[in-house]
C-alpha cells in the first residue's frame, strides 16, 4: 500500500514539472536579455539564447530537461554556473531547520493551550485561549516577526535581528538565531493547532467511553491524557499535516524578513529572474515535502484508529 | 480521501512558490540583480555620492578589525565578463580591480592603467599600465593580461560586455607594461567604459575556472574566502594591494538582505556597521542615532516614450506631457523629499549636466498642457497604454503620474509586468506606449544618450529620434580635450530636454546609514559604492 503510494508520486512530479514549464513560458520575457548585459544588442541577445539553447522549442528544451532530471540531474542555474542541486541543499535544510523550529513552537504551546481550555470549558482560561488562538490566525507572521525583533532584538539586544548561523559554527548562536523566526512562524500553527484539539477533546468528552472513565473514578489528568487525547489527535494530525504547506510557503515571508538564506528567498530570486531549472528544481523539492507529509499523516492515522489499518 | 487531500497539498504547495514571486515585490526596491537591463533596475536604493560630508570620524582606524555591510544583492555571478547586472558590481568592486577607477563624482581617474592617451585621429588607445602589481594567485599583472582578458570579455560565452568592447578592434602589446587599443569607431566613452566591469581583470590563469561564478581571482582590495550565494561574501584583506591606504579593514562581511526593513534592524541591532535603507526608514535611522549619508545619483526615474508611437512623434505632445506631471509633488509625496526633480538626464554636478537647464523648462502646468495638446491636434484626449514592473514604489509613480496625466485629459492605462521581463516586453517586443521605470545609469554618459534617444539605441524602442540631438550625440563620440568632450556632452543633454525626448522625473537620492564606527564612509555618484579606504575603529 505504501509502495504504490510511493509509486503514484512519479505521476505526480511529471504532471507538476509540465505544468510549472508551461506556466513560466506562458509568461512573457527572456531570461537571455538580462543576461546580455545592460548594454546590449538584439544579436548579442539571440546568441546568448541560442548559446543556452531557449530557441529551441518548448517540446525540446522540456525534453532535454526531462532527460537528464530521471538522472538525477536537475540542470544548472541560467545565471550563475551552480548546479540547482547544489543550490537547493543547503538552503533546503535550512528551511527544514525553521520549519521544525516553527513546528515544535507550535506543539509546544498549541497543545497544552488546547488541553487546558477543553478541560476547562467555558472558565477564564478557556476564553483566553481562543481569543489568543483568535489573534493567533488572525495576525500576519511578518506583522508579529516586526514586533518581535523591535522588542527583543532592537529594544533589548537579546537575541539577533537577522541572519542564520549553521548548526555547525556555533550551536548557541544557532538556536539564538531560530527563536524569532520559529516563534513568528509558528504562531499561527499553535493557534490552529489550540483550536483543534480543544474542540476534538470537547467532542470526546461527551463520548460514553469517557463517561465511564470518570465514572470509575479515575483521576481527570488520566482521563484526559490516556483515553481522550490518542482519540482527540485525529484531526490534529491532519491539520498537522496541512501545516507543513503553509509553512514551506510561509517560510518565503519570513525568510526574507529575518534575512535567512532558504529555500523560500532562493524561490523569490529564480521566480523573479526566470531561472526555470532553479523553480523546476524548488517545486519538486516542495511536492516530495508535500507528499512525504502526507504519507506521515496517513501512517499516524493507522496508529490512532486501528479501523484505518484495517480498511 | 487520501487523494483529495493531496491535490489540496499541493495546491497550497504551489501558492507557496506564488508567494514568492509576489514576496519579492514586497521585497525592497533594490532587489533587481536579476533584471534585465534598466527597465527593472530600481536604483532608488544605491549609493552615490558627490560629497564626503560627513564621512570619517576622528577615531582611530582599527587594521585589525572587520567591516560588517548589508547590501540589498550579491553578484550575479563572480565571474566579471559574465555577471549581468551593474549592481553586482558593489560586491565585485571588492575584489576585482580595474583599468579605470571612478572618482566618487563618477569621472574617471587612473587604477590598474596609470595613464591613457588617444592617438590623433582616435584611432588608438595607449595606457601605461601600473607595474608591481599581482592576482590573488600570484599571477603578474601586465599587458598579456590585459590583452587576454580584454579578448575574454569578447569572446566568452554568455558575456555580458561583449558589447561594450565591440569598438576595441585589436589589442597591441607595445611592452610589458603599455598597450595600444586599436579602436573601429569612435572610443571617446572607452575610458569610463574600462571603469566597469569591461574593465575588471581576471587573472589568466582562473580564465577556465570551473568555480569562477563563485571563487573570483582578481587583483582587488579584498580576497574572497568564503561564499554563501544570496546570504554572506567573506572577504579578506589582499595584503599584496598596490594601495595599502585604500585596505583599511582586515576582513569585509557582505550580508546580502533583499528588504530594507531587514537591514535597518540589523544596524541597529549592531550585526552591521553600513547598509543603505529606503526612504521610510530615513527617520527611524535617524532617531537611533545612526549616521546619514544622503548620496546623489546617476540613475534617475522618468516616464519613457516610445517616440515611434504616432502622437509622441510630435514635440508638442512630448512637452504637454512634460508639463502635466508634477514633480515637486512626486518628489515630496512618493520620495519623502530624498530625490531632485530633473528634466535632463544627467543630475546636478555630474560634468554631462547643463546648468542652463532647470526645472523650470517644464513647470507643472496643467493649463498649457492642454492647449500644447489641443494644438497638437488631440483637444479630445490621447490615450495610450503604459508598462509599470511591479517594484511597490515604481507602481506608486505609475499611478502619480497616471492621476496626473488624468487631470489634462490623457488616458493613460497601466499594464503591471513582471521587473525582469520589463526589458524584454518594452525594448525588444516594443509592446506599450510608454514605460515608468528607473534608467540604472552609465559609466559613460554618451552610453545612456545613445542607448536613449539615438537612432540605434537598443533602449530606445521605435528608434525615433531628431537630427538635433543626432548632430550633439555624435560630437560626444569625438575624441576630444576633456573640457571640449564635456561641452558637448552638455550640450546633448540639453539637447535631450528641450526637444522634450523624454519626461525624466527625478534623480533619487540614497540613504546611506553607518554607525559611528565606520570611518572613510564617501558617497559614489555611480550609485555602485566602493568601500575604498573605508575602516572600522577597534
Amino acid at each position: 500500500m505504501l509502495a504504490r503510494r510511493l509509486l503514484a508520486v512519479i505521476p505526480l512530479l511529471f504532471i507538476v514539472t509540465i505544468i510549472v514549464f508551461g506556466l513560466i513560458l506562458l509568461v512573457p520575457g527572456d531570461p537571455a536579455v538580462t543576461l546580455a548585459g545592460e548594454n546590449a544588442t538584439e544579436e548579442r541577445i539571440d546568441e546568448i539564447r541560442s548559446e543556452l539553447g531557449l530557441d529551441d522549442s518548448v517540446l525540446e528544451q522540456y525534453g532535454r530537461w526531462l532527460g537528464d532530471a530521471v538522472q538525477g540531474d536537475l540542470g544548472t542555474s541560467l545565471y550563475s554556473s551552480s548546479s540547482v542541486v547544489e543550490l537547493i541543499s543547503p538552503r533546503f535544510s535550512t528551511t527544514v531547520v525553521l520549519a521544525a523550529g516553527a513546528l515544535v513552537v507550535a506543539l509546544l504551546v498549541g497543545i497544552p493551550a488546547g488541553m487546558v481550555a477543553a478541560a476547562r470549558q467555558g472558565s477564564w482560561i478557556d476564553r483566553l485561549v481562543t481569543l489568543g488562538a483568535t489573534a493567533g490566525v488572525a495576525l500576519p507572521s511578518y506583522f508579529l516577526a516586526m514586533l518581535l525583533v523591535l522588542f527583543f532584538a532592537i529594544r533589548n539586544p537579546w537575541l539577533p535581528a537577522t541572519g542564520y548561523v549553521p548548526f555547525g559554527d556555533d550551536p548557541w548562536l544557532w538556536f539564538k538565531g531560530l527563536i524569532l523566526p520559529s516563534i513568528a512562524l509558528g504562531s499561527s500553527g499553535a493557534a490552529v493547532v489550540a483550536r483543534q484539539l480543544r474542540s476534538a477533546l470537547i467532542d470526546v468528552f461527551h463520548q460514553d467511553y469517557v463517561r465511564t472513565a470518570r465514572a470509575k473514578g479515575l483521576r481527570p489528568t488520566k482521563v484526559v491524557m490516556k483515553h481522550s487525547l490518542k482519540n482527540a489527535a485525529i484531526p490534529l494530525v491532519t491539520v498537522l499535516g496541512l501545516q507543513v504547506s503553509f509553512l514551506l510557503g510561509g517560510t518565503v515571508v519570513i525568510e526574507q524578513i529575518f534575512g535567512i538564506p532558504g529555500l523560500g528567498q532562493l524561490a523569490v530570486t529564480a521566480v523573479t529572474e526566470g531561472d526555470l531549472p532553479v523553480i523546476q528544481g524548488i517545486v519538486i523539492v516542495a511536492t516530495l515535502v508535500v507528499v512525504a507529509a502526507n504519507l506521515v499523516v496517513d501512517v499516524l492515522y493507522g496508529y490512532l484508529n486501528p479501523k484505518v489499518r484495517a480498511q | 480521501m487520501f487523494r483529495h487531500r493531496l491535490t489540496v497539498l499541493v495546491t497550497v504547495a504551489a501558492l507557496g512558490v506564488t508567494v514568492a514571486a509576489c514576496g519579492s515585490d514586497d521585497s525592497g526596491s533594490s532587489d533587481d540583480s536579476a533584471g534585465g537591463g534598466d527597465a527593472v533596475e530600481t536604483t532608488d536604493g544605491d549609493a552615490g555620492s558627490v560629497t564626503t560630508d560627513g564621512a570619517s570620524s576622528p577615531g582611530t582606524v582599527d587594521r585589525d578589525a572587520t567591516l560588517r555591510i548589508a547590501y540589498s544583492v550579491g553578484p550575479s555571478r563572480f565571474d566579471p565578463h559574465r555577471a549581468s547586472s551593474s549592481f553586482d558590481n558593489t560586491s565585485l568592486f571588492l575584489t576585482y580591480d580595474r583599468l579605470v577607477h571612478q572618482s566618487p563624482e563618477a569621472e574617471a581617474v587612473p587604477g590598474l592603467a596609470e595613464s591613457w592617451e588617444f592617438n590623433d585621429d582616435g584611432s588608438v588607445l595607449s595606457m601605461k599600465l601600473r607595474e608591481g602589481v599581482t592576482f590573488h594567485d600570484g599571477e603578474p599583472f601586465n599587458a598579456e593580461a590585459v590583452k587576454a582578458n580584454i579578448e575574454r570579455g569578447q569572446t566568452v560565452e554568455q558575456s555580458a560586455i561583449a558589447t561594450e568592447l565591440a569598438v576595441i578592434e585589436e589589442v597591441e602589446v607595445v611592452d610589458e607594461f603599455n598597450i595600444n587599443l586599436i579602436l573601429d569607431g569612435d572610443g571617446a566613452s572607452l575610458p569610463l567604459v574600462l571603469s566597469d566591469r569591461a574593465g575588471m581583470m581576471l587573472s589568466p590563469a582562473a580564465f577556465d575556472n570551473a568555480d569562477l561564478d563563485v571563487a573570483p581571482v582578481g587583483a582587488g582590495m579584498y580576497t574572497v574566502t568564503d561564499y554563501d550565494q544570496d546570504a554572506r561574501i567573506m572577504y579578506e584583506a589582499y595584503p599584496d594591494y598596490w594601495d595599502p591606504d585604500a585596505v583599511q579593514a582586515a576582513a569585509v562581511e557582505y550580508l546580502i538582505q533583499v528588504d530594507s526593513v531587514t537591514r535597518l534592524n540589523a544596524i541597529r541591532s549592531g550585526q552591521v556597521d553600513w547598509t543603505f535603507v529606503d526612504p521610510p526608514q530615513v527617520s527611524e535611522a535617524e532617531s537611533a542615532g545612526l549616521q546619514l549619508l544622503e548620496v546623489p545619483s546617476l540613475a534617475f526615474y522618468h516616464l519613457q516614450l516610445n517616440r515611434s508611437f504616432e502622437p509622441f512623434g510630435d514635440p508638442l505632445v512630448r512637452s504637454a506631457l512634460n508639463h502635466a506631471v508634477n514633480r515637486d509633488a512626486i518628489v515630496e509625496g512618493l520620495q519623502l523629499g530624498l530625490a531632485e526633480a530633473a528634466v535632463q538626464p544627467f543630475p546636478a554636478g555630474y560634468l554631462a549636466h547643463d546648468d542652463s537647464i532647470t526645472t523650470d523648462l517644464y513647470a507643472y502646468d496643467p493649463e498649457l498642457a492642454r492647449e500644447l495638446l489641443a494644438e497638437a491636434g488631440y483637444g479630445d484626449g490621447l490615450s495610450f497604454e503604459v508598462i509599470v514592473p511591479t517594484v511597490p514604489n515604481i507602481t506608486q509613480l505609475g499611478e502619480a503620474v497616471q492621476a496626473q496625466l488624468a487631470d489634462v485629459g490623457i488616458d493613460m492605462s497601466i499594464r503591471a509586468v513582471q521587473p525582469s521581463q520589463t526589458a524584454d516586453i518594452f525594448y525588444v517586443q516594443q509592446e506599450g506606449e510608454a514605460l515608468v521605470s528607473p534608467w540604472g545609469g552609465r559609466p559613460d554618459p554618451s552610453q545612456t544618450l545613445g542607448l536613449l534617444y539615438s537612432d540605434t539605441g537598443f533602449s530606445n524602442p521605435g528608434r525615433h529620434t531628431t537630427p538635433t540631438f543626432m548632430d550633439a550625440f555624435a560630437a560626444t563620440l569625438e575624441v576630444q580635450s576633456p573640457d571640449e568632450r564635456a561641452a558637448a556632452l552638455r550640450a546633448a543633454s540639453k539637447a535631450v530636454a528641450e526637444e522634450a525626448l523624454d519626461v525624466i522625473l527625478y534623480f533619487p537620492t540614497t540613504p546611506i546609514v553607518y554607525t559611528d564606527e565606520v570611518s572613510g564612509v564617501v558617497g559614489w555618484l555611480s550609485g555602485k559604492p566602493e568601500f575604498r579606504g573605508v575602516g572600522v575603529a577597534g
